[in-house]
């Protein structure tokens, strides 16, 4: 996008060079400066007549907003990476700015909510012990579990990961939400039912 | 140019250049277009760039502690091909380059097929038309400045050009302009 100057100017270099050429005959002057509007018109025509491209990061607010509704004060909230930054965002949870300059994105938001807990991956080692073993610390203790991802999913191996270590901790997925790009899904380990060890 | 005059380019070039990464990368192309045309005045505006150039150093060291330049180079080349394989054999190097810069014209209606490619060739054969022929002129200097911002952009998110120059390399700048704006 910032190098549309470039395209915009340079087009506009090489059309004036092409009416230089031009100029000793009028009519083809007048021809070419027709045509050049048309063209431009055309362009704008054909862009009015389509549909506006959506929004990459939809629904967030909306999801953001049910996942807050529906978290009970002994739940656990996990937000996937991806979906932590438009939660912080939008949520009405306290949020601080934590510097971390090992991660390809150098902060990261903090929840003074014990019930939040970020669950954050590695691109190039999503299912990493660390993970799961963070996961289940969040988890440890609590009936149900809301799990907020945003539409930047980076990675589905990272999403039957967590699917496992849910499950494997005795929790079944009872509802999944889709609100345009944000997923919000909700886990409940069964009544009586103990969490494997 | 006087030393004002030095002074205020120092300070207005390093405070457009904390803006974001796109910034400090159009200001470091705009000092090097500023160093090439000099009239008397050669040695202030060389003072005047290498401060320019000194203080953004100095910035970049600072993002480049801020964050994890390796992980960040890993998501911008698997999700979006963000760097350009240089390849001694000029033809797919070529192939690899026009692929990269024709997405420069993605944004614009009607972006399929070679129509964006034929945009591009287009625009940088004017623009280096217009370099190359119109010493002085405001739209030669233009021109000259969006080359060497366009330069910098690419030879900046060359895997090997990365590895030549270690820090610079590790701009932001170069993974977000690479990859979601000029290829």
């Amino acid at each position: 996008m910032w190098l549309i100057p470039l395209l915009a100017v340079g087009l506009a270099v090489s059309l004036q060079a092409l009416r230089t050429l031009s100029v000793d005959r009028r009519w083809r002057r007048v021809g070419f400066d027709a045509v050049l509007y048309l063209i431009a018109a055309t362009v704008l025509i054909t862009a009015v007549g389509h549909d506006a491209p959506p929004y990459a990061l939809p629904g967030s607010e909306s999801a953001v907003k049910f996942v807050q509704s529906e978290l009970g004060k002994d739940d656990a909230l996990l937000v996937i990476q991806g979906g932590h930054y438009q939660f912080a965002l939008e949520s009405d949870f306290d949020a601080s700015i934590r510097a971390r300059p090992q991660e390809s994105i150098g902060f990261v938001p903090e929840f003074a909510d014990p019930r939040v807990h970020v669950v954050e991956f590695a691109f190039d080692r999503p299912d990493s012990p660390r993970v799961s073993r963070r996961t289940r610390a969040a988890i440890r203790g609590v009936n149900r579990v809301i799990v907020y991802s945003g539409s930047h999913i980076f990675s589905f191996k990272f999403l039957f990961r967590l699917d496992h270590v849910l499950r494997s901790e005795g929790f079944r997925n009872r509802a999944a939400f889709n609100f345009v790009g944000e997923n919000v899904s909700i886990w409940e380990r069964p009544r009586g039912g103990a969490a494997p060890r | 140019m006087a030393l004002a005059e030095a002074v205020a380019w120092v300070t207005a070039a390093t405070v457009l250049g904390l803006v974001s990464g796109f910034a400090l990368l159009a200001t470091a192309a705009a000092g090097i277009v500023f160093l090439l045309h000099p009239t008397s005045d050669r040695r202030v505006r060389f003072l005047a760039v290498g401060a320019q150039a000194t203080l953004q150093l100095i910035l970049l060291l600072a993002i480049h502690r801020a964050y994890n330049a390796h992980e960040l180079e890993v998501f911008w080349a698997r999700r979006h091909d963000a760097y350009l394989d240089f390849d001694v054999n000029p033809v797919r190097f070529g192939d690899e380059l026009l692929d990269h810069v024709s997405r420069v014209a993605h944004v614009f209606p009607g972006n399929s097929g070679w129509w964006p490619t034929l945009c591009v060739i287009v625009a940088l054969l004017g623009l280096a038309g217009a370099a190359l022929t119109k010493r002085s002129s405001a739209s030669a200097v233009r021109a000259r400045y969006l080359l060497v911002a366009i330069w910098a952009a690419y030879s900046t998110s060359s895997r090997s050009g990365q590895r030549e120059a270690g820090l610079l390399f590790s701009l932001p700048i170069t993974r977000v302009a690479s990859a979601h704006h000029c290829g």
